[in-house]
C-alpha cells in the first residue's frame, strides 16, 4: 500500500478547514484553561503529594492547548490566501504525550489513593519509573515518527498502539474503592472521557489503512477533537471547584 | 459455623483451619474466630479459643486487640469459659503483655463508671472529656419536669408520645417533647438528674417552676424539703430573670414560657430547660441566650439571626432538631427543642446501630447541604436523643447547625468546639476553607467515636493539633477487631487531610455504610 501523502488535507477541503479550525481552537482555549487551574490548585495546595498530581495535569492541560495550537496553525494557513500551508503531522505525537500524562495521573491516584504521602513505596516508585520511561519512549517515537513520515502504515499503527497501551495503562490503575466517592474520584470520572476521546483521535487513522478515505477519516476526528475539548472543560469545572476550597 | 464430615463427626470450621495452617496470616480471621467462641458445639467453641490464642501469639500486632476481647468475655457472669482458657494460655505465655492489657481494661472501666457516676451526680452529662468542664458548662440542664416523680399530678406537662405536649389537667403524661420513650428516659432521669446545687432526692416531686408551688401529689415536706423547694423557686425567678425571660416570652410565638431549671453553661451560651406553651399546647423547649459583645453587636446579631434561620429552614427534618422560634431581643435568643441526651452519653453502641446512627447523621447533614447549610462544628455533643424513637431505638437529631460558622469571627474558636473533631482546615489554613467537607471530616470523626468509644485524637491539645494536621487516627478494626475492615475504610476517607481525598458529600459517605452494612 503506498504511503499516504505528507501534505494537509485541509488545504483541498476548505470547509473542514474551517470545522477543524473551530475544533483546534476550542481544544487551544480550553486546554489552557484547564492547564491555569491546575496551576491555580497546585500554587493553593501545600501538600508535596497532591502538587505531584497538579503537575502533572498542568501538563495535561499545556499539551492539549498545544496540540489546539499546532492543529489551528493547520487548518488556517491551508485555506488563507497567499498564505504556505503549514502541516503539523507531528501534533499527534503532542496529544499522545496529553494521554500519557493523564494515565500518569491516574497512576498516581492509584498509587497514592490518599493523596498524604509524596514519597510512596521506593520499590514501587522504581518500577513505576521504568513504566514511565518506557512510555516517554514511545511517545518520543511517535512523535518523531509522525514528524518524519506521517501518513506511512507503520506510523499509523505505532501511533494507534501506544495510544492503546497508554490509556490502558491509566484505565488498570483505577482501584475504584479507594477513592469512591471522594472528590479526587469525581475528578477522575470526568478525566476518564477526555481519555476516551483522545483515544479516539489517535486510533481514527487505522481506518485509512483500513480503506477509507482520508478526508472522512478527518472529518469524524474533528468531531472528537471537539468532545476532547468539551470534556476537557467539564473537567476543568472540578478543579475550580477544588481551588474555590482554598 | 462447624463443618460436619460424612458421619456427623466434628471438624473444624474454616476460619480454625485457617489459624492452625498459617496463624500469622490469620488476623482477618479474628472476628470469625470470635463468633466461634458462641458457637454450639462445645468443641467448636474451644477450638476457637485456642486458634485465637494461635494468632495472638504468632502475629504479635494482633495481640492486644484479641487479649483485649478474650478478656472481655472471660469476665462478667455470662464468662466464656473457653475465652477464659484461651487468655490463661496468652497469660502464661506472656505475662507482661497480658499485665498491660488488664492495666488499660482497668483504666477504661474506671473511665466509664467515672462518667456513669458524673452524669449520676446530677451536674449533667460528660460531654467532653478534653474541656474538663468546670460543673457549670453543660449543655442543657438535666432537671425533672414538674410533676415527674408523681403519677397523680395533674400538672404533667408533657405527653409521652408526638412532639408536642397536650394540653394540661389529668393527662397521663410523662416528661418530655415527644414520644413514648419519655416514660424510660424520665425513670432513668430520675436516678440521674438533680435540679440545682441542692440536689433534690430523686422521690420527691419538683415544684412547678415559675408557675408556683406544684399541685396535687405534692406532699408536705419536711422543714429541709420546704426549704429546698424555696431555694429551687429563688433558683429559677433568678434564672429567668437573668434571662429576662418574659421580654422573650413576648417577643417569642408563645403564650407562656417558663423556666424550670437554672442555666448551664452551653458551648455558645446559657442553656435554659423551659416550658412554653402555644395555644394550650405545651412544648419542652431549650432557650439559649446569647449574649453580644461590646465590639461588633450588630455583625453579632446578624451572623447569628442569619444562623437561627438558616437552621430554622432545615429543621424539618426528622433528624434534625426543631427550632421553634427566635429573635434578636432583648439578645439573640434561640428556642429549640428540648433534648437531654447527647451521642456523648452513649459510650457503647452495638456495631450495628453505631452505623445505623453515622447514617442518620450523614443524612441529616445532606439535607442541610442540600439547602446550602453547614454545620461546621459537628461532635459528639451536637447529636443528641431527643425522645423520637424509631425501630424501638432512639433516633439522633444533628442540633447547633451553623452556629460555629456565625460566632466564628466574634468568639475564640477553640472556646467553641472540640479539637479532637476538628477537621485540619481549622488549624492551618493551608488545609483550605471551612465548607462542605470540612463537615465530612467532622462526621467521620463522629463515625469514630461512635464505632470505637473515642475520639480519633486524644490528649493535649498540643497533641490533637499535631495528629489532627499529620497523623493517622488508629484504624477502628485495630482497636476492636470485631469491626470489619471496610469501615476502616469509611472512616479513612472521610476523616482524609486533604479535601481531594475526603468523601464528596455526606450522601456518599451514608451510601458506603448501607453498602458495606448490606454487604
Amino acid at each position: 500500500m503506498a504511503p499516504l501523502p505528507a501534505t494537509t488535507v485541509f488545504a483541498d477541503q476548505p470547509s473542514l478547514a474551517f470545522v477543524a479550525f473551530i475544533a483546534f481552537s476550542l481544544m487551544f482555549a480550553l486546554g489552557v484553561r484547564f492547564a491555569l487551574y491546575a496551576y491555580w490548585n497546585l500554587r493553593a495546595t501545600e501538600l508535596a503529594a497532591q502538587a505531584v498530581l497538579w503537575e502533572y495535569l498542568v501538563v495535561v492541560g499545556l499539551t492539549a492547548a498545544l496540540y489546539g495550537l499546532l492543529g489551528g496553525i493547520e487548518a488556517a494557513t491551508s485555506v488563507t490566501p497567499g498564505a504556505r500551508p503549514v502541516a503539523t503531522p507531528y501534533r499527534t505525537g503532542v496529544l499522545l504525550a496529553t494521554l500519557l500524562m493523564l494515565s500518569l495521573t491516574m497512576r498516581e491516584i492509584a498509587a497514592n489513593g490518599a493523596l498524604s504521602n509524596a514519597d510512596g513505596d521506593a520499590a514501587g516508585s522504581g518500577r513505576r519509573q521504568l513504566v514511565e520511561m518506557g512510555f516517554v519512549l514511545l511517545v518520543a517515537a511517535a512523535f518523531a515518527a509522525t514528524g518524519l513520515a506521517p501518513r506511512a502504515p507503520g506510523t499509523i499503527v505505532i501511533v494507534a498502539v501506544s495510544a492503546l497501551a497508554i490509556a490502558a495503562y491509566g484505565r488498570r490503575q483505577l482501584t475504584a474503592s479507594s477513592v469512591r466517592g471522594t472528590m479526587i474520584d469525581s475528578l477522575l470520572r470526568h478525566l476518564l472521557p477526555v481519555v476516551a476521546f483522545a483515544l479516539l483521535v489517535l486510533t481514527l487513522d487505522v481506518g485509512v489503512l483500513a480503506g477509507l478515505a482520508l478526508v472522512i477519516v478527518r472529518h469524524i476526528q474533528v468531531v472528537f477533537v471537539i468532545m476532547t475539548a468539551t470534556t476537557l472543560m467539564t473537567a476543568t469545572i472540578k478543579l475550580r471547584q477544588n481551588v474555590a476550597g482554598f | 459455623m462447624s463443618s460436619e464430615g460424612p458421619d456427623d463427626a466434628w471438624a473444624p470450621p474454616p476460619a480454625v483451619s485457617a489459624a492452625v495452617d498459617a496463624p500469622a496470616a490469620a488476623v482477618g480471621r479474628v472476628p470469625e474466630l470470635l463468633s466461634l467462641l458462641d458457637a454450639e458445639a462445645a468443641a467448636t467453641r474451644l477450638a476457637a479459643g485456642w486458634a485465637l490464642a494461635l494468632v495472638a501469639i504468632e502475629a504479635p500486632d494482633a495481640f492486644e486487640p484479641i487479649a483485649h476481647r478474650l478478656a472481655d468475655r472471660a469476665a462478667g457472669e455470662s464468662a466464656s469459659p473457653e475465652a477464659r482458657l484461651a487468655f490463661s494460655y496468652l497469660a502464661e505465655r506472656r505475662p507482661e503483655d497480658v499485665e498491660s492489657v488488664l492495666d488499660r481494661l482497668e483504666a477504661e472501666a474506671e473511665d466509664r463508671a467515672e462518667r456513669r457516676r458524673y452524669r449520676r451526680a446530677s451536674r449533667g452529662f460528660a460531654r467532653s472529656d478534653y474541656f474538663a468542664p468546670p460543673s457549670f458548662e453543660r449543655d442543657v440542664g438535666r432537671t425533672r419536669l414538674p410533676s415527674e416523680a408523681s403519677a397523680g399530678n395533674p400538672r404533667r406537662s408533657y405527653q409521652g408520645d408526638g412532639n408536642v405536649g397536650s394540653g394540661a389537667s389529668g393527662d397521663a403524661t410523662t416528661a418530655g417533647a415527644s414520644s413514648s420513650g419519655a416514660a424510660e428516659r424520665d425513670a432513668d432521669a430520675a436516678q440521674t438528674d438533680t435540679a440545682d446545687a441542692d440536689a433534690e432526692p430523686a422521690d420527691e416531686p419538683d415544684d412547678a417552676g415559675e408557675s408556683g408551688p406544684a399541685e396535687g401529689g405534692t406532699e408536705i415536706g419536711t422543714g429541709s424539703s420546704a426549704r429546698r423547694r424555696s431555694r429551687r423557686r429563688e433558683a429559677l425567678s433568678a434564672a429567668a430573670a437573668a434571662v429576662d425571660v418574659e421580654s422573650i416570652a413576648a417577643a417569642s410565638r408563645f403564650d407562656e414560657l417558663t423556666v424550670v431549671a437554672p442555666p448551664t453553661a452551653g458551648r455558645y451560651a446559657d442553656v435554659y430547660r423551659t416550658r412554653a406553651v402555644r395555644d394550650g399546647e405545651e412544648y419542652a423547649v431549650t432557650l439559649q441566650r446569647f449574649d453580644p459583645p461590646e465590639d461588633g453587636a450588630e455583625a453579632f446579631t446578624t451572623a447569628l439571626a442569619e444562623a437561627f434561620e438558616n437552621w430554622r429552614a432545615v429543621s424539618d427534618h426528622e433528624a434534625v432538631v426543631t427550632v421553634y422560634d427566635w429573635g434578636r431581643e432583648p439578645a439573640p435568643w434561640l428556642a429549640t427543642e428540648y433534648a437531654d441526651r447527647t451521642l456523648a452519653d452513649r459510650i457503647d453502641l452495638g456495631l450495628e446501630e453505631a452505623i445505623w446512627n453515622a447514617r442518620v447523621i450523614a443524612e441529616a447533614l445532606a439535607a442541610a447541604h442540600e439547602r446550602g447549610v453547614l454545620h461546621t462544628g459537628l461532635d459528639p455533643a451536637c447529636v443528641v436523643y431527643a425522645d423520637d424513637v424509631t425501630d424501638s431505638r432512639p433516633r439522633p437529631q444533628v442540633r447547633n447547625l451553623g452556629l460555629l460558622g456565625a460566632l466564628r469571627g466574634h468568639v475564640a474558636v477553640g472556646s467553641a468546639l472540640d479539637p479532637r473533631y476538628a477537621a485540619p482546615e481549622y488549624f492551618d489554613d493551608k488545609f483550605g476553607q471551612i465548607d462542605r467537607a470540612t463537615d465530612v471530616y467532622h462526621l467521620g470523626a463522629v463515625l469514630y467515636a461512635l464505632l470505637t468509644g473515642r475520639p480519633p485524637f486524644q490528649g493535649e491539645y498540643e497533641t490533637v493539633r499535631q495528629g489532627v494536621l499529620s497523623a493517622q487516627p488508629t484504624p477502628p478494626s485495630a482497636i476492636n477487631p470485631e469491626i470489619p475492615g471496610w469501615l476502616d475504610g469509611i472512616v479513612r476517607k472521610a476523616t482524609a487531610k486533604g479535601k481531594l481525598t475526603r468523601y464528596e458529600t455526606t450522601i456518599q459517605l451514608a451510601r458506603e455504610l448501607r453498602r458495606g452494612a448490606e454487604d
